[in-house]
C-alpha cells in the first residue's frame, strides 16, 4: 500500500517534469496539454472521493513547484474540478467513457476560472480575452482530443497494480 | 443514515479545500520556501534531463537524411552566411560611426560592461497564464532574486526565484511583467507589459502622446525604477495605436527573442536592483 502512493507521487513528479520539457515541444498557440490534470481526472473517475482528492492534491502542488503562481493555487483549482466531478460521478447511473468528453471541457473549463481567479486574487494580472484565445481553446482542444487515450491508459494501470478502487 | 453519508462526502472535500487555502496562505507569507526548494531542487534535474533527452531527438529527427538534403542544407547555411555577413559589416559601419560621433560630442561612456553568467534552460512555465522558465544556475553560481536575463537578442526578464542549484526567471511576456522602456530615436518614455504569448509580442503603454512613434523603432530599457541597466533591447515596434480621446498613445512591440525555443541565457551578474519605494512621498 506504502509503495502504491510513493509510486503514485513518483509519477506525478514525472508527468510534471515532462509537462515543463517534453510538451512545450507540442504547443498550439501558446496553450498545451495538461498531463497533470488529464490523468488526475481519468483516475478519479473509478476511484472513491478520498482517493481522488488525495491525487488531485499531490498533483497541484507539483503543478506549483515549476511554476511561479504561489504553492496551493493548482490544488485548489484542481480540488474544485474534481469535487464537481466526484459529485456529478454520484448522481449518474451508469457510467460511459463518452461521457469524459464533455466533463473534461467543463472540467478545464472550471479548473481555469478558479485558477485565473485566485491569481487575480493573490495579485497576478489576468488579461482575460488574450488568455482564453491563446490559451484556454488550444488547452480544451488538447484535453477533448486526450481524455479517451488517457483514460485507456488509466484503466490499464489501474487494473496492473491493483489500485485500491481500479475494479469498480 | 443517507444525509450522513452525504455530510461525510461534503467534509473531506471541505478538509481538503480548508488544508489546501492554508498551504496557499502559507505560501504567501513565504514560508513554505524552503520546502520548495527542497522538493524542486530534484523536479529540476528530472526537468533537465527529459529536456536535454527531446532536444536531442528533436534534433536527431530534424537532421537531414539523404545526399539531396544535406546538399540543400548547405545551400541555404551559405545563403544565411553571406546575409548575415552583408548585415554583420553594416553594423560595424554603425558601430564605427557611433565611436566617431561620441568622440565629436565628447561623450563619455560611464556605463560599465555588464559582467553575465551563461545558463541552460531546463524548463519552461507550464501555467498556461504564467510565462516563466528555470536555469540551471542557482545561488551557489551567484544569481540572486531580481537580476536581468539576456541573450544576444535582447532581455529575457529577470529572476524571480532562486533554489541552490536553479531559478526560475519571470518572462518580459508574461501578463505581469513591466519594463521601463525608451524609443531609441524619439527618447520617449513608455511602460512595456507582457501580454502572456510566447511569440513575443509585448505592449507598450503610456507613450507620450507629442511623441513620435515609428514603425521599425528599436525600443531600450531606459532604467527608469531601477529594475534593469538601461540601453538592453526590448524589441520593435510593430504597429501603434493613438486615439483622439487618451492622453497617451501606446505601441504593439515585437521581441527579437523566440521564448517558445530559447536554450541559452545570460544573468546580469553585476546589477542589483534598486529599492526605490523609500522615496515615495509620505503620505
Amino acid at each position: 500500500m506504502v509503495w502504491y502512493y510513493v509510486g503514485g507521487v513518483a509519477f506525478y513528479a514525472l508527468l510534471a517534469a515532462a509537462q515543463s520539457s517534453v510538451l512545450v515541444f507540442a504547443r498550439l498557440n501558446s496553450g498545451q496539454p495538461d498531463l497533470i490534470l488529464l490523468w488526475t481526472l481519468a483516475w478519479a473517475v473509478h476511484a472513491n472521493r478520498s482517493e481522488a482528492l488525495f491525487w488531485a492534491f499531490v498533483g497541484g502542488i507539483f503543478h506549483d513547484l515549476l511554476s511561479i503562481a504561489p504553492l496551493g493555487t493548482s490544488v485548489l483549482a484542481l480540488l474544485a474540478m474534481i469535487g464537481v466531478v466526484q459529485t456529478l460521478k454520484s448522481e449518474l447511473y451508469s457510467f460511459s467513457p463518452l461521457l469524459l468528453l464533455p466533463i473534461v471541457f467543463f472540467g478545464t473549463l472550471l479548473h481555469h476560472l478558479v485558477l485565473y481567479t485566485l491569481l487575480a486574487v493573490v495579485g497576478y494580472g489576468v488579461d482575460f480575452v488574450p488568455t482564453v484565445r491563446y490559451f484556454l481553446l488550444p488547452t480544451l482542444l488538447y484535453h477533448v482530443g486526450l481524455i479517451l487515450p488517457v483514460y485507456v491508459a488509466v484503466r490499464v494501470v489501474q487494473r496492473l497494480i491493483g489500485a485500491p478502487s481500479a475494479l469498480r | 443514515m443517507r444525509g450522513g453519508w452525504r455530510n461525510n462526502r461534503w467534509s473531506g472535500l471541505m478538509v481538503a479545500f480548508v488544508l489546501a487555502a492554508g498551504l496557499l496562505l502559507v505560501s504567501l507569507l513565504g514560508l513554505t520556501r524552503p520546502l520548495e526548494d527542497l522538493l524542486a531542487a530534484p523536479l529540476n534535474a528530472l526537468t533537465r534531463l527529459l529536456t536535454q533527452t527531446s532536444r536531442t531527438i528533436i534534433t536527431a529527427s530534424e537532421a537531414p537524411q539523404t545526399m539531396e538534403e544535406l546538399l540543400q542544407r548547405n545551400a541555404d547555411l551559405e545563403r544565411q552566411l553571406a546575409a548575415l555577413t552583408a548585415e554583420l559589416l553594416q553594423l560595424r559601419e554603425i558601430a564605427s560611426d557611433y565611436q566617431r560621433l561620441s568622440g565629436l560630442l565628447n561623450y563619455t561612456n560611464t556605463r560599465r560592461d555588464l559582467r553575465t553568467l551563461a545558463a541552460d534552460v531546463i524548463g519552461v512555465e507550464q501555467q498556461s497564464l504564467l510565462r516563466s522558465l528555470i536555469i540551471n544556475r542557482g545561488a551557489r553560481d551567484g544569481v540572486r532574486v531580481g537580476m536581468p536575463v539576456i541573450t544576444d537578442l535582447g532581455l529575457v526578464g529577470r529572476v524571480f526565484r532562486v533554489t541552490a542549484n536553479a531559478a526560475q526567471v519571470q518572462l518580459i511576456t508574461d501578463q505581469n511583467s513591466a519594463v521601463s522602456g525608451r524609443l531609441q530615436t524619439s527618447r520617449a518614455e513608455g511602460t512595456v507589459l507582457g501580454r502572456g504569448l510566447l511569440t513575443g509580442s509585448l505592449r507598450m503603454l503610456y507613450i507620450p502622446i507629442d511623441s513620435q512613434v515609428l514603425e521599425g523603432d528599436l525600443v531600450v530599457t531606459s532604467g527608469l525604477g531601477g529594475n534593469f541597466p538601461p540601453d538592453i533591447v526590448i524589441g520593435q515596434v510593430t504597429s501603434r495605436r493613438r486615439l483622439e480621446f487618451e492622453l497617451s498613445q501606446e505601441a504593439e512591440i515585437r521581441s527579437f527573442i523566440n521564448f517558445n525555443t530559447l536554450e541559452f541565457v545570460l544573468v546580469v551578474t553585476n546589477f542589483e536592483a534598486a529599492d526605490i519605494n523609500v522615496f515615495e512621498p509620505p503620505q
